[in-house]
């Protein structure tokens, strides 16, 4: 009886899992790549300048995700192994640049290394007037905002393989009196490469599809993913996002065939304990790592300080406000973004959508990932795959998005349930990652036996799954939350006059040149992200979890 | 049977009310956009459009959606020839002057002579076939940030030559043509000014001054007013603009950038559309040109106000229809031979 209660559910929920794969990504990719021919492909594969692109972009890819995860060590062992006051919400609030709208980072890093920026004003008190620090506009400043932007996710994914390692083994090699040469050789690198290849993927594919990073700061420096923008009304378009999507799956691949063999040996149900930090009596070792740490939460917080201020200042920051006015968030209260849409309005349309775009993700993601968790060679398939959407460039899904729903007999354009399906689509990858790893934790044993007792499938997941996974579900209603009310691509293509989320009313008040209240306006998203994140801290209890 | 604890309970019952609550606002609060004409156009010219359909609608009552697909003029012209078999849109405003030869002979529009076309001076008329009718226009010119040019002693730079000054290096900018409109006006002017082969020449030679090529409006305001840049094109409109208080031109010369609105061959609601084209060359249409789309209107009963504090150049450049206009060629060529040398 159990076991055709088994096969029913699992198959009920794979059904379903199936016709939401082929909703949200196979039929919109296949009706925008069903146009792509085979020769056009070899002509821009052998054509010299995609061939350059592709090699710079390669090259920016390569050299944005080597720092951000080496830089992303310290802070992730140091989080997954100390425990001090407000380390937990630190931990949390580093996640905020990821959110961070990119024209606003864009407008803090001129803040802060233009020619009359705050750095160049340090290199001149060091070396003189006439000294200059020029990274703006150049493939440097891409990779500068990309270590920004993606350090935080690596530390976060590192944390988790730092923190799942073998408390047995590094017992062992403590007694045995290993250096910490032989510790990091022997117990430390072999079981935390899953986590570190998955960031390395992770970051990778991310800093390969980057779009606005490059076209805001990069300045004559272009990638694949501009190109693509670009040309985006000419078949070359469709070809090259169509070549894109298969460099970016090739490389995410290797990585993830990797992590796929070497996983299980990573797994360790012996929690690390973290160890309260006492600042009087900390080794040599524990206060370099402390250093390390405070300097990168600075630098990964100065940004995000500095789009907040300029919120409040009526002349542009130099590192502190000037002329400090409450003017521009009281003005958004009278602005009228047309069609009787006020700001109070924008923003509980903002708040519902991300409310039911988290559920939805996170409702999505749990029945994907309960579909394929106990059956070896359909999670070996499904794994992989949400790796696609992530990959893919999200102007080309927009469109692809809007080709099958938006215009087409479903007619879902000018509602909201095209901006949520199209933020669903981007959000549900991450959340599958994140409800996986967590899944994976429970032990076969348990679960094997409660089944053989005679447990219901259904039962087991209620009673002994669903409890196990709470914490990564809140996790992933989080981050879809903040992906949500952050999330421009979606929101700026679907949004129309009678619907409107709160990054769209940004692009809004820029095209009305209303530049204040558009700097105001992203300062409260930052502000409600670091609210969400600081709120789930304290409710959760436990590390976020991404892969 | 699964057994909740209070908190548990108390949890699930908040998110269903929660979620509910959601469903429930956005589909009650949400206006039904019944999509009886569909506007295509670009995404710069977004806040004028809105403008002008809320008026529509008030005055006829009559649903309209504008699509701009996150587009740029050209882009959107590409997107309304690549459907000519099955249209979408009844209604396209916001095609340039320099492209509208491409979009009429791509044969996606009809003709039809509104009454309105009427109070519209003959001069202002750029497309002779009577596909495209005039809707606004504004000027492009060489501006300088005047406190950053007396600071370094330089001299005052008017026209296109000028800024290829070797003492200008690393001070000029003009914005990324393939994602800017004003960008995509300059390309045009150098060629209309110098020809084809000329005009990507001088280009190239530019691009040793050029400090970086703006993805957009905002992306060189804020430059500009960081002081990364100092000279390069803006529209007239920007001069004085209270974001960057130094921002000044000569107004020596400038290019007159031309945008035009048109019927959609095998339109929907031809009727409502012919309305809407009517109504945006009315007085009351044309009115709402420069408080929101910061161009000037081709109807002179309309009023200008808003902007008039802006210069007017004192030789004006015109498109130079002799040129092929094939506009994704040129952007092509840019991309690949002048941005990425």
């Amino acid at each position: 009886m159990a076991k055709r209660s088994k096969v029913t559910v699992e198959s009920l929920a794979l059904i379903f899992s199936l016709v939401a794969l082929i909703f949200l990504y196979f039929y919109p990719i296949f009706l925008l790549f069903f146009n792509v021919k085979l020769n056009e492909v070899f002509l821009i594969i052998f054509d010299p300048y995609i061939q350059r692109l592709f090699l710079g972009t390669l090259i920016q890819a390569i050299l944005s995700t080597i720092p951000s995860v080496l830089l992303s060590i310290p802070v992730a062992f140091f989080l997954s192994r100390y425990d001090f006051r407000f380390s937990k919400e630190l931990s949390y609030l580093l996640l905020t640049p990821f959110f961070v709208p990119s024209f606003a980072t864009a407008e803090a890093f001129i803040i802060l290394f233009g020619n009359n920026g705050f750095f160049n004003f340090i290199v001149k008190l060091i070396l003189g007037k006439s000294a200059n620090f020029q990274i703006l506009y150049s493939m440097n400043a891409v990779i500068l905002a990309h270590i920004f932007y993606y350090l935080p996710l690596s530390s976060l994914i590192l944390q988790q393989g730092f923190s799942s390692v073998n408390k047995d083994l590094e017992e062992v090699a403590c007694l045995a009196s290993a250096n910490w040469l032989l510790m990091a050789k022997t117990v430390y690198i072999p079981q935390v490469l899953p986590s570190f290849t998955a960031a390395l993927a992770l970051v990778f594919v991310f800093s390969f599809i980057s779009y606005s990073t490059p076209l805001l700061l990069g300045g004559k420096f272009t990638t694949v993913e501009v190109e693509i923008f670009s040309t985006r009304t000419q078949s070359s378009s469709l070809t090259l996002a169509f070549l894109q999507a298969l460099v970016t799956i090739f490389f995410a691949l290797i990585l993830v065939v990797y992590r796929e063999k070497s996983y299980v040996k990573s797994l360790s149900y012996r929690k690390v304990e973290k160890k309260k930090i006492s600042f009087s009596n900390l080794s040599p070792f524990e206060l370099l790592l402390f250093i390390v740490f405070v300097t990168v939460v600075f630098l990964e917080l100065l940004p995000v300080y500095v789009v907040i201020v300029q919120a409040f200042s009526r002349v542009p920051v130099f590192i502190f406000p000037t002329e400090v006015s409450l003017e521009n968030f009281l003005k958004l209260f009278s602005f009228d973004f047309g069609f009787g849409l006020s700001f109070i309005k924008v923003l509980l349309y903002s708040l519902s959508i991300a409310f039911l775009v988290s559920f939805t993700s996170t409702f999505l993601s749990l029945l994907f990932v309960f579909s394929y968790i106990r059956t070896e060679r359909l999670r070996r398939f499904f794994s992989p795959f949400f790796f696609f959407p992530l990959s893919m460039s999200q102007a080309s899904l927009a469109m692809s998005l809007m080709v099958a729903y938006g215009l087409s007999s479903l007619k879902l354009y000018g509602t909201w349930y095209l901006i949520a399906i199209g933020q669903i689509s981007v959000i549900v990858p991450i959340t599958v990652r994140i409800i996986e790893v967590s899944w994976l934790k429970i032990s076969n044993e348990v679960y094997e036996a409660s089944m053989t007792s005679g447990a219901s499938r259904l039962f087991c997941f209620l009673s002994l799954e669903l409890p196990q996974v709470y914490p990564s579900l809140a996790s992933s209603f989080l981050l879809s939350f903040a992906s949500s009310l952050s999330e421009f691509t979606f929101s700026n293509f679907f949004s129309t006059f009678n619907v409107m989320t709160l990054p769209a009313a940004v692009y809004e008040l820029i095209a009305s040149r209303n530049l204040g209240l558009a700097s105001s306006l992203t300062s409260l998203i930052v502000v409600s992200v670091m609210v969400a994140e600081l709120f789930v801290s304290k409710v959760l209890g436990t590390e976020l979890r991404v892969i | 049977m699964i057994k909740l604890s209070r908190k548990q309970a108390l949890s699930l019952a908040i998110l269903v009310i929660l979620l509910l609550a959601s469903i429930l606002y956005l589909n009650f609060t949400q206006q039904k956009l019944e999509s009886s004409l569909i506007v295509y156009g670009p995404e710069g010219d977004e806040y004028f459009a809105k403008a002008l359909i809320s008026a529509f609608q008030k005055r006829f009552g009559v649903n309209v959606t504008y699509v701009h697909y996150g587009m740029g003029a050209v882009d959107i012209c590409n997107k309304l020839i690549s459907e000519k078999n099955a249209p979408q849109a009844d209604v396209i405003l916001g095609i340039p002057d320099f492209y509208s030869k491409v979009v009429v002979n791509s044969g996606v529009l009809d003709t039809f002579i509104p009454n309105n076309l009427s109070l519209i001076p003959k001069a202002e008329v750029f497309d002779p076939t009577g596909h495209v009718f005039p809707l606004d226009k504004g000027y492009i010119l060489i501006t300088y940030n005047s406190t950053i040019i007396k600071e370094k002693n330089l001299p005052v730079p008017s026209t296109l030559d000028d800024l290829l000054n070797p003492a200008y290096k690393g001070l000029v900018f003009y914005q990324d043509p393939t994602s800017s409109g004003t960008g995509l006006a300059f390309l045009v002017w150098v060629l209309s000014t110098k020809g084809e082969t000329e005009g990507f020449n001088f280009l190239k030679a530019l691009e040793s001054n050029i400090k970086f090529h703006p993805p957009g409006w905002t992306s060189s305001i804020n430059a500009l007013k960081m002081g990364e840049i100092a000279i390069g094109s803006m529209y007239s409109t920007d001069v004085g603009y209270s974001e960057v208080p130094n921002l000044t031109t000569t107004a020596e010369v400038g290019f007159v950038y031309r945008e035009g609105i048109a019927l959609v061959k095998g339109a929907k609601h031809p009727n409502a559309a012919k309305k809407f084209i009517e109504f945006a060359l009315s007085n009351e249409g044309q009115n709402l040109v420069a408080p929101y789309n910061y161009m000037y209107p081709v109807n002179p009963n309309a009023s200008y106000s808003d902007i008039a504090y802006a210069p007017i150049p004192k030789e004006v450049v015109t498109f130079n229809t002799s040129l092929s206009g094939n506009v994704t060629q040129w952007l092509e060529l840019w991309r690949r031979e002048v941005k990425s040398q």
